[in-house]
């Protein structure tokens, strides 16, 4: 049954659930972060990206894979004092 | 300039006016603002990035070569604001943070002792730490213990413009540390708030909501870039002491005739 379930995710097109910014939205299966971000408008910019509480540098973002449950903040600079 | 020049954290800075970005109406006059300050440093805070921040992020109105001091604001305790100030320094605009630990939402006093344990945990990491704290020599000297680059005493409230509230407590932090430097930051409210500060002996001085909610912040940043200056020049060139009773400017002989005695 299970293994039914993981081939049946392997398909493309498949999406999976992720976390951004305490929000749900989507990804595709084996979709990289950089993928993702780029997808999203978000590839430029001075972002930081922390994945599951680990800060990811950015030359990892294309090896990284997404996976279903993912939490990722995302995070920039503001005006501050 | 030469008086304004210092070294800190590491850096040379031309100026001993550090300036904060937040709440600009406008940030595209951040940097006429930086400018007229004649500073070189800033601070920003670090936030979820939201839909306004793809089309403008406040990174476009800063100078590529300016120095960034970053801020843990948000964060409620010593482990909030570790993770905010790598976050930060994850962006790869230096080293520099400003640790600030609050946990009251009306006066939004730094928690001293959540503070240290933060610099302390960042020193070690290699950062720069300026932490924000209540004017206090055991915490100040904790402070300079865990490898604060400075200590940031508060005036007043932030953006309170209320001025030194804490003169006689950042008096007595001058006097008990000699060695480490003293940022007066927040309830700065004018410019003779800043050369007041200076004068008794401040490193530096930080202003945010004094210069972005003038009627012309632009204005008020060449204000305080005097004043700061002024502030500076005044304790170096040695203020005369103060007296209970008048002490005459001129000789109290060789009155005319019959004036005076």
């Amino acid at each position: 049954m299970r293994l039914l379930f993981f081939l049946v995710n392997m398909k493309e097109g498949v999406t999976i659930t992720i976390f951004v910014n305490g929000e749900r939205a989507e990804a595709k299966v084996g979709q990289n972060l950089e993928n993702w971000l780029a997808q999203n408008g978000l590839a430029a910019k001075h972002i930081v990206v922390e994945l599951n509480a680990e800060i990811l540098s950015r030359k990892d973002w294309s090896r990284r894979i997404l996976q279903q449950g993912d939490n990722l903040e995302i995070v920039t600079f503001v005006g501050g004092g | 300039m030469s008086v304004n020049t210092w070294e800190i954290g590491g850096k040379k800075l031309r100026s001993r006016l550090i300036v904060g970005t937040g709440k600009y109406a406008d940030q595209s006059i951040l940097p006429k603002v930086m400018q007229a300050a004649q500073t070189d440093a800033v601070t920003v805070a670090v936030r979820r990035i939201g839909t306004k921040d793809l089309a403008e992020n406040i990174m476009d109105y800063i100078p590529k070569d300016a120095v960034l001091m970053p801020n843990t604001s948000g964060a409620r305790t010593a482990e909030e604001a570790v993770r905010i100030a790598r976050l930060a320094r994850a962006a790869g605009c230096g080293d520099w943070v400003k640790v600030e630990v609050v946990r009251d939402a009306r006066y939004l006093m730094p928690d001293n002792q959540e503070t240290v344990k933060a610099t302390k945990i960042l020193a070690d990491e290699g950062f720069k730490v300026f932490p924000y704290m209540n004017p206090d020599i055991y915490t100040a000297r904790a402070l300079a213990e865990a490898g604060a680059a400075a200590v940031m005493p508060l005036g007043a409230p932030i953006g309170s413009n209320r001025g030194l509230q804490t003169r006689e407590m950042i008096k007595i932090l001058l006097a008990e540390l000699p060695d480490i430097p003293v940022i007066v930051d927040a309830g700065i409210g004018r410019p003779s708030d800043a050369a007041e500060a200076m004068e008794m002996g401040a490193a530096g001085v930080m202003v945010n909501t004094a210069i972005a909610s003038a009627g012309d912040p632009v204005k008020m940043a060449e204000a305080f870039a005097h004043a700061v200056l002024a502030g500076r020049m005044a304790y170096l060139a040695g203020l005369g002491s103060q007296h209970s009773f008048a002490k005459a400017s001129s000789p109290l002989t060789g009155f005319l005739g019959g004036i005076a005695k």
